[in-house]
């Protein structure tokens, strides 16, 4: 060979972009995607309120998408760093002070809400033109981001996870029956792929986290422990919280309500509805004729509603089940091809819907 | 020949002059000028009625301050006694915002005022002018 050296250098030259991208892809692959979702927002144009309600209200499928709306924004930059995240390997770690209780700061979760509708939106605008791939990519972006957002298991986080969950496949339940069995089977694999979305139980269980936090904080600063629930006192009677076995009292009573709690959120189904509604039931019941309010004051401030939590676990669970029914089928879907599930084929407001049973939840999935 | 009342209006407008004269109100002055006016005015003039002068107006105001300053410092709610931990025990302050205390009491009120909040706080708690972001640029 007679310029060796020189061909070397051209090889690399040539190379050079595609190595450095690999190089690139490799190293976001091993990023924190709590860092990257960070570094998308500060690519984040900013909006104005009214800008931003539209947007919401393109993604919550209130209002048709049109291309002029998202003409003046840039979104490619915040998106770049939304694709990396969702292709990270690397857990997600929120890097959240758990030491402060429910004090706790988590701003993440506006923001991950924020992206939410920015993706679909962008899904929509590439549905409108025809770009069903594209708009499908979007859609997994979107279902990654609930997942992160719900990745630390904490009632709130759930909540959150489970609304842009929903809210993504109320956007594939609205164009699916257009895509063909090719794009539909695509999606369902592709979705079937997605790590799992936390539990209700799994989030409840970290409640105690936050009490045996407190109980620790009351028991070196009683007011500054109160102070981060933004509870006062007043009384002029003594201060019961002088008993140190008073505050074991409290939070004891607690931890007996929370067990009864968690064995009712381990149930299924319907059965895990009931048992909810009667845990509530029992509790308030007991809150009200118990006069102890200082022993079940935890109970009473602190206990959340699970009854709401599990309405909205249980409607992402009914919504998977009908959009996987719908890709399944496709426009050809069908009362007779319904038959054995928990919803069923309804003909509303000129549309097609999938109604649940049980539930108050329904599916739009033709106009 | 000057009558009794032009000696109480000399003495009323000398001292008025001194009055002007001192930048601060004179306590002792006042006192002293009642005292000669007291002493000044004859008999029959005592029950003749209410006439402005420029000390009457001087002492009135003084009082009105006095009284204006007592008024609104009655008006301003009284200080909270420090408050002890007890059995009444209610919610006072707004938490922190973004924290899960702040989420789940606006969840308590309903799912969507919990994301109205969410909506709010993404473009108000970190917006991409916010100064963590200026390292990315």
């Amino acid at each position: 060979m007679k310029y060796p050296i020189k061909s070397i250098i051209l090889v690399i030259l040539c190379c050079a972009p595609s190595l450095l991208r690999a190089a690139e892809v490799r190293s976001s692959r091993n990023t924190n995607p709590a860092l990257l979702y960070w570094q998308a927002a500060a690519e984040l144009p900013p909006l104005s309120e009214a800008q931003a309600r539209q947007l919401r209200e393109i993604a919550d499928g209130k209002i048709p998408f049109k291309a002029e709306i998202i003409e003046e924004f840039d979104f490619e930059q915040p998106v770049k760093f939304l694709r990396k995240a969702v292709v990270s390997e690397a857990p997600c770690e929120w890097g959240l002070a758990w030491e402060e209780g429910v004090a706790m700061t988590t701003p993440h979760l506006a923001k991950m809400r924020e992206f939410s509708t920015i993706v679909l939106v962008l899904a929509e605008a590439k549905f409108a033109k025809g770009e069903v791939a594209g708009g499908i990519d979007l859609l997994l972006v979107a279902h990654h981001i609930a997942r992160d957002a719900g990745v630390t298991p904490f009632l709130i986080s759930n909540i959150i996870q489970n609304v842009l969950e929903r809210r993504t496949i109320e956007t594939a339940a609205r164009h699916c029956m257009s895509w063909d069995a090719e794009m539909r089977g695509d999606y369902a694999r592709r979705q079937s792929e997605l790590p799992g979305l936390s539990s209700l139980p799994q989030a409840f269980a970290w409640e105690l986290a936050w009490i045996d936090a407190w109980e620790k904080e009351l028991l070196e600063d009683f007011d500054q422990a109160r102070e981060k629930l933004g509870l006062a006192a007043s009384s002029t009677e003594s201060d019961p919280f002088e008993d140190p076995k008073l505050v074991h009292e409290m939070t004891d009573s607690y931890r007996k309500v929370h067990a009864k709690g968690m064995a009712a959120l381990k149930l299924k189904g319907k059965a895990r509805r009931v048992a909810v509604a009667e845990f509530e039931e029992n509790m308030t019941a007991d809150l009200t004729a118990n006069k102890k309010l200082t022993r079940n004051i935890l109970v009473a401030l602190a206990m959340p509603t699970l009854n709401k939590m599990v309405r909205g676990e249980d409607q992402t669970s009914i919504a998977r089940a009908m959009l996987k029914s719908a890709l399944k089928h496709g426009p050809e879907i069908s009362e007779k091809g319904l038959e054995g599930q928990p919803f069923k084929l309804v003909r509303k407001d000129g549309g097609w819907e999938l109604e649940s049973k049980e539930l108050e939840f329904s599916l739009k999935i033709r106009k | 020949m000057k009558d009794d009342n032009q000696d109480l209006t000399e003495l009323l407008q000398n001292d008025a002059q001194r009055i002007r004269e001192s930048e601060e109100f004179d306590f002792i002055l006042h006192q002293d000028t009642m005292r000669r006016i007291r002493l000044e005015e004859p008999g029959e003039n005592r029950e003749r009625g209410f006439y402005w002068s420029p000390l009457k107006v001087s002492a009135t105001a003084a009082i009105a301050v006095i009284a204006a300053v007592l008024v609104f410092r009655f008006d301003e709610p009284p200080a909270q006694p420090e408050t002890k931990s007890g059995q009444e025990i209610a919610q006072v302050a707004d938490p922190e915002p973004s924290s899960v205390l702040s989420y789940r009491n606006a969840f308590a009120e309903g799912e969507d005022v919990l994301l109205a909040m969410l909506d709010q706080e993404a473009r108000v708690v970190l917006p991409r002018s916010a100064a963590v972001f200026e390292s990315n640029r």
